[in-house]
């Protein structure tokens, strides 16, 4: 909201300039988010043209005769506008132009020039002023023609004073409760007044005094309002014989500094009064309200009413209407009717000033895209207890144009609602949540600055708060003014007491920790993605009809197609980083990421809402659980080369051993049981690179190379890998593995055997069948080469391994390791045909 | 058998002795000081072994003497013997090693090192600190019921603050949580009438925006404290407290009063600006202040909605932006970088 400086200073007699009051109001809740400067052009004035000749000379040229209060001069202009009767804006000589040009007296073909006459762009307000908002005969572009100013502007007052920018213009940020009592001037002279303790000078409605207050007036207007809760209140006064033209040059100066359009000066002074006072106003027609009735209502579905704005709006019943005899005339809050609006043939005006329903005025707003200064200020919350005394601003105002009619119209269907509402709270609970130590007497002092009346009674505080503190309901509230006012840099700055609590992290997060760590120390780096899911990834991904990561959550309103689903699996996330990052030639690129994904709950996400509004979940399900089923996964996707090119020997790059490596290692450093890898199919991976990890019984996910088509449709050159990991099961398996075992006197004794076996044997096969066979000490089995080609036959392969042997407590005789090894070359013969590539020792 | 005479013998030895040291002064490796040993002290056919075979020759009275002189020759060719050994064993090793010299300005090993993201690591700065303060950490479901999220809150529908709460809706009354404030009730449901309540909140949170200072998906840190005799001091120690363990010891705070519908009174936080020190820059908008987090005492009803009776506790809570936090660290200009992950920002952290 802006608030010009001058104009605020008029309602309170404070000391401070605009940057300590920016300040102090900043302090006070009111962020001022910016100080729009005065402008100031010396020697620019107004003035009156009082002759226009032709130059001698120069047929583009005219002599003008401007008239100041007390003096005459003779200006040489070329504006094609410039008329006799019209107020201009005159530089005199020794008037510096924002350009910088100096103005004096010149001769142009022989004729002396005094000054000049300006244009809004010679005066540096192109793009701040609209010049057809000045004054009949403008044109819109700030460059065409001089500026020609109101016909009441005062003769040799400055022009910026005129046009409104000769004041600072505090723009407030305000937040929503503020804007409930701050969005006027009068609302933020309360809160200086409250700050500086400086006096009040409240404008007041002048000449008007209400005989009766009633529903109607009889032979003008009858007003019925059909629900309560939909219209608390609802004023207004009525002029006749009124003069329909421009609203005075002050009144224009003050409606453009902050930020509104000058339309006719009965609309100007709805405007002014709502600036001024914080009570939107409406005024209509009257004789175009049919019947003089004004009913406050409900829209019947279907009715259609063109608003001010020439669109043609249909109702529902949600909408609430300013209804005549026949139809909808406005929308409630929101805008008028065009049918009613006030034009040069008005000659009776009736001044609406109620108090709507704020969740009915939000949602019309908001429904048909209509935002108005009004409409924010009653969806905001209004002062109830302002719209009579607003109605009669307007009409004061309003009667130098038309004669107002005595009495007036105050429908109070809700009297409790212009009740000061008492709250009694506790001074000493009240420095309790502060942390402050104020007496009682203190605090109702604070209180007081606001106007809030307080009656203190040894620790009890009766407190009452008038209307236009909406925001102002309990004890909380109170505590908020008392905190402003004694200054929130003053409170103290401690810790809480009380018994001591134990910080922890969730188990979870511990191993995501020691995951991060782990894989940053070996040259993995963390991705962090937008949760999403495209449908476009399900197809990119070759996903069957039946894949599980079809089961994705909708969004219902997503901002792209793209971003219409959440995610199911993190690892289209990270193909497109990857994608990303080879469009800029990264091509060498590990990354993890631990997040994430979604899937739609069995049976719907219905609210487990009890009765009264119980919540029936257990405190686990409190904790943890969502509309969807969300499990975290580590993620992990590794392409080009792990190791670069470097002078000491070969670059890497990542194949599935590389990744398979990458999960052992995590398995090594989670301290996980024995991993078990079984080839898997996934339509996303490559048939023959694809594998899924389980230990214990428990899947942990799926480790493979991307299928090529699906590394194509994410746009990758390249191999990928890629593995997915339930974050969840790796914390239920860490730390399994690890427990002491007393460390033996003797070394443990190890054979490198290699036999020659069909390929389609794996090697956890032989794995177990040398495990079974090598006796009962046999504690590592390692295969260090693989080999086929040469010297193998086809369809076979060398496997050569290293066995390990400790016995507990004794040495271990090579006898007995040669009866072992050869034990393992037995089993291996005929479990698979193998045959020992080096003959047994012994 | 002849007989010699002393002088002679005397001279001979002399002249081994002479000829030794030549040998041994040009013996350049050690397989040449051993061939040098063999040829003088070798039992067989050694040069002193042959002089002291002659001994015997010698008058019967001038033995002993030659027999001492032969062994004092003999010490001192087998002390020289080492002595050359050992200097040519140092001659080797400064050999190899002058031979062994590399460039040590060529690159070393590519050991691979990775790198954190910034959420990731704000994050976990965060959450250790107020681990060390007592506080437990809980993160919460994402996909949100409309109660948490806003009712429970204090936001009932068509509450002007849904505004600010552009919402991913999932069905008619659930969402993709705002903010993750939601986990105030839920703690607070979860754990009533238990106190004291110390807990953050760290996690995802959504809205529909997206330009170079909002994303539609973000995260934040919620921050909630429930006991007998929690004040705003407290809550003001808490953040100053933590904005200095997040910005370095000499940062200050700054509260305005400001408006949340789940807290009263409430309270923005500002820090001395990160990049002038509170000077004034163009950061700071010349004001040397940064806002950071939003706070304030927990409303009344919320206590109530979270099952504990505001008359006979009280509580604070706060929220923070994780990316807000480290945009302010870092000096990072444009949120989305966050999200896109591309190497050149990774490898910066």
């Amino acid at each position: 909201m802006r608030v010009p400086y001058r104009w605020l200073k008029e309602m309170v007699d404070f000391d401070w300039d605009v940057d300590e009051l920016a300040e102090r109001l900043t302090m006070a809740g009111l962020e001022v988010a910016e100080i729009d400067r005065a402008i100031h052009l010396d020697h620019v004035v107004v003035a009156l043209v009082t002759d226009v000749s032709p130059h001698p000379q120069n047929p583009h040229l005219k002599i003008v005769t401007v008239r100041g209060l007390s003096d005459q001069q003779v200006v040489v202009s070329g504006a094609p506008n410039v008329a006799t009767g019209k107020k201009v804006a005159y530089a005199r000589p020794g008037a510096v132009l924002p350009d910088g040009r100096a103005i004096g007296v010149a001769a142009f073909g022989g004729v002396a020039s005094a000054g000049m006459l300006c244009s809004a762009a010679e005066l540096g307000l192109a793009g701040r002023l609209d010049p057809a908002t000045v004054a009949p005969g403008n044109l819109p572009d700030p460059a065409a023609g001089i500026l020609m100013l109101p016909d009441d502007a005062p003769l040799d007052r400055p022009v910026m004073e005129v046009l409104g920018f000769d004041d600072d213009v505090l723009d407030l940020e305000l937040t929503v409760s503020y804007a409930q009592h701050c969005r006027s001037i009068l609302g933020v002279a309360w809160e200086v007044a409250a700050l500086t303790g400086a006096g009040r000078n409240w404008p007041v409605g002048e000449a008007v005094v209400a005989d009766a207050l009633l529903d109607s007036m009889p032979g003008a207007v009858t007003v019925s309002i059909e629900d309560p809760q939909d219209c608390a209140r609802y004023s207004g006064v009525v002029l006749e014989d009124v003069q329909v033209g421009p609203a005075p040059w002050w009144m224009v100066a003050r409606l453009r500094a902050c930020g509104m359009r000058p339309i006719n000066n009965f609309v100007d002074v709805t405007n002014y009064v709502m600036l001024e006072l914080g009570q939107p106003l409406h005024a209509f027609d009257l004789d175009r309200v049919r019947g003089g009735q004004i009913r406050v209502r409900r829209a019947k579905p279907g009715e259609r009413l063109v608003t001010l704005d020439g669109s043609e709006r249909v109702l529902m019943p949600e909408d609430l209407v300013i209804a005549d005899a026949e139809g909808p005339v406005g929308l409630a809050g929101v805008m008028g009717g065009e049918a009613s609006e006030i034009t040069a043939a008005t000659r009776r005006v009736f001044v609406e000033s109620a108090y709507f329903r704020r969740e009915l005025i939000r949602a019309t707003s908001r429904r048909l895209g209509l935002r108005s200064e009004a409409s924010s200020r009653f969806e905001k919350g209004i002062d109830p207890g302002g719209t009579w005394r607003a109605a009669m601003r307007a009409g004061s105002l309003m009667s130098t144009w038309g004669r107002l009619l005595r009495g007036g119209i105050d429908v109070l269907p809700r009297p409790e609602i212009i009740r000061p509402r008492e709250v009694v709270v506790s001074a000493s609970r009240m420095n309790a949540r502060l942390g402050t130590a104020l007496e009682p007497q203190e605090m109702g002092d604070l209180w007081r600055r606001h106007g809030f009346g307080v009656e203190a009674d040894g620790d009890t505080l009766r407190v009452t708060v008038p209307t236009r503190r909406p925001d102002v309901v309990g004890e909380a509230d109170l505590a908020e003014e008392v905190a402003r006012l004694f200054g929130y840099d003053r409170l103290p700055a401690t810790l809480p007491g009380g018994q001591p609590t134990r910080g922890k992290l969730p188990a979870e997060e511990w191993v995501a920790r020691r995951l991060r760590d782990d894989l940053v120390s070996v040259g993995l780096s963390e991705a962090v993605t937008y949760a999403f899911l495209s449908p476009r990834d399900l197809d990119r991904l070759r996903l069957g009809n039946n894949h599980p990561w079809r089961q994705a959550v909708a969004i219902k309103n997503p901002m792209t197609v793209d971003q219409s689903f959440l995610r199911t699996s993190v690892l289209p996330s990270l193909l497109a980083v990857i994608g990303h990052n080879q469009r800029y030639r990264q091509n060498d690129l590990q990354l993890f990421e631990i997040g994430r994904v979604y899937r739609s709950r069995e049976g719907g996400h219905d609210m487990m809402l009890g009765p009264a509004g119980v919540v029936n979940m257990t405190a686990e399900e409190l904790l943890t659980r969502g509309v969807a089923v969300e499990e975290t996964m580590l993620a992990i996707a590794g392409t080009g080369l792990y190791t670069p090119r470097n002078w000491h020997g070969d670059k890497r790059a990542v194949d599935f051993f590389w990744l398979k490596g990458m999960i052992e290692h995590i398995a090594q450093v989670l301290a996980l049981p024995a991993l078990h890898w079984e080839p898997a199919r996934e339509p996303f991976l490559h048939p023959g690179r694809a594998a899924q990890v389980a230990s214990e019984g428990l899947v942990l996910g799926y480790a493979g190379e991307i299928h090529p088509l699906v590394a194509e449709a994410y746009g990758i050159g390249g191999r990928v890998m890629a593995a997915e990991l339930g974050l969840a099961v790796l914390t239920s398996l860490a730390g399994a593995a690890r427990f002491y075992q007393p460390l033996q006197p003797f070394a443990p004794v190890q054979r490198d055997l290699a036999v020659i076996l069909p390929v389609n044997v794996p090697a956890d096969a032989v794995e177990e069948v040398a495990r079974a066979a090598g006796g009962p000490y046999v504690r590592g089995f390692y295969v260090f080469d693989v080999y086929a080609g040469k010297g193998i036959a086809p369809g076979q392969r060398s496997l050569a391994f290293t066995v390990t042997w400790a016995a507990d407590g004794r040495p271990l005789s090579d006898d007995e390791i040669n009866s072992y090894s050869r034990a393992i070359f037995a089993a291996l013969a005929e479990k698979f045909g193998a045959t020992p590539r080096v003959q047994p020792q012994g | 058998m002849e007989s010699h005479s002393w002088q002679e013998w005397e001279k001979k030895l002399a002249a081994v002795t002479a000829a030794f040291e030549a040998e041994i002064a040009g013996a350049t490796d050690e397989k040449a000081v051993e061939a040098i040993r063999q040829r003088y002290l070798g039992r067989k056919g050694g040069v002193l072994a042959g002089m002291l075979r002659t001994v015997g020759e010698l008058p019967a009275a001038e033995r002993p003497r030659a027999g001492q002189l032969a062994n004092a020759a003999r010490g001192a060719i087998e002390a020289r013997l080492s002595e050359r050994s050992a200097q040519l064993a140092v001659a080797a090793l400064e050999r190899r090693l002058a031979e062994e010299q590399v460039d040590v300005s060529l690159p070393g090993w590519p050991v691979p090192a990775g790198h954190r993201h910034p959420i990731s690591i704000v994050k976990a700065e965060i959450e250790d600190f107020f681990v060390s303060l007592g506080y437990d950490v809980v993160s919460g479901p994402e996909t949100e019921y409309d109660y948490f999220n806003f009712e429970a809150l204090n936001i009932p529908k068509e509450h002007p603050a849904r505004d600010m709460h552009d919402s991913f809706y999932l069905g008619e009354t659930t969402l993709l949580r705002t903010h993750t404030s939601p986990m105030q009730i839920r703690y607070m449901q979860a754990h009533a009438p238990e106190v004291p309540l110390r807990v953050v909140v760290p996690g995802r949170t959504y809205r529909r925006d997206d330009d170079a200072t909002h994303a539609p998906m973000f995260h934040q840190v919620e921050g909630l404290v429930v006991g007998e005799g929690v004040t705003m001091g407290d809550l003001k120690g808490t953040l100053l407290a933590l904005a200095r363990a997040i910005f370095g010891e000499a940062t200050a705070i700054r509260m305005r009063p400001s408006y949340f519908p789940f807290t009263e009174p409430s309270a923005e936080v500002d820090v001395t600006c990160t990049v002038c020190g509170g000077t004034g820059c163009r950061t700071c908008k010349g004001t040397g202040w940064l806002e950071v987090l939003g706070s304030g005492m927990v409303h009344p009803q919320v206590l109530r909605n979270g099952g504990y009776d505001p008359d006979r506790v009280s509580g604070f809570a706060f929220g923070l932006g994780i990316e807000r936090m480290a945009m302010l660290k870092y000096g990072i200009e444009d949120l989305r970088h966050f999200y896109t992950n591309d190497w050149r920002f990774l490898a910066q952290f």
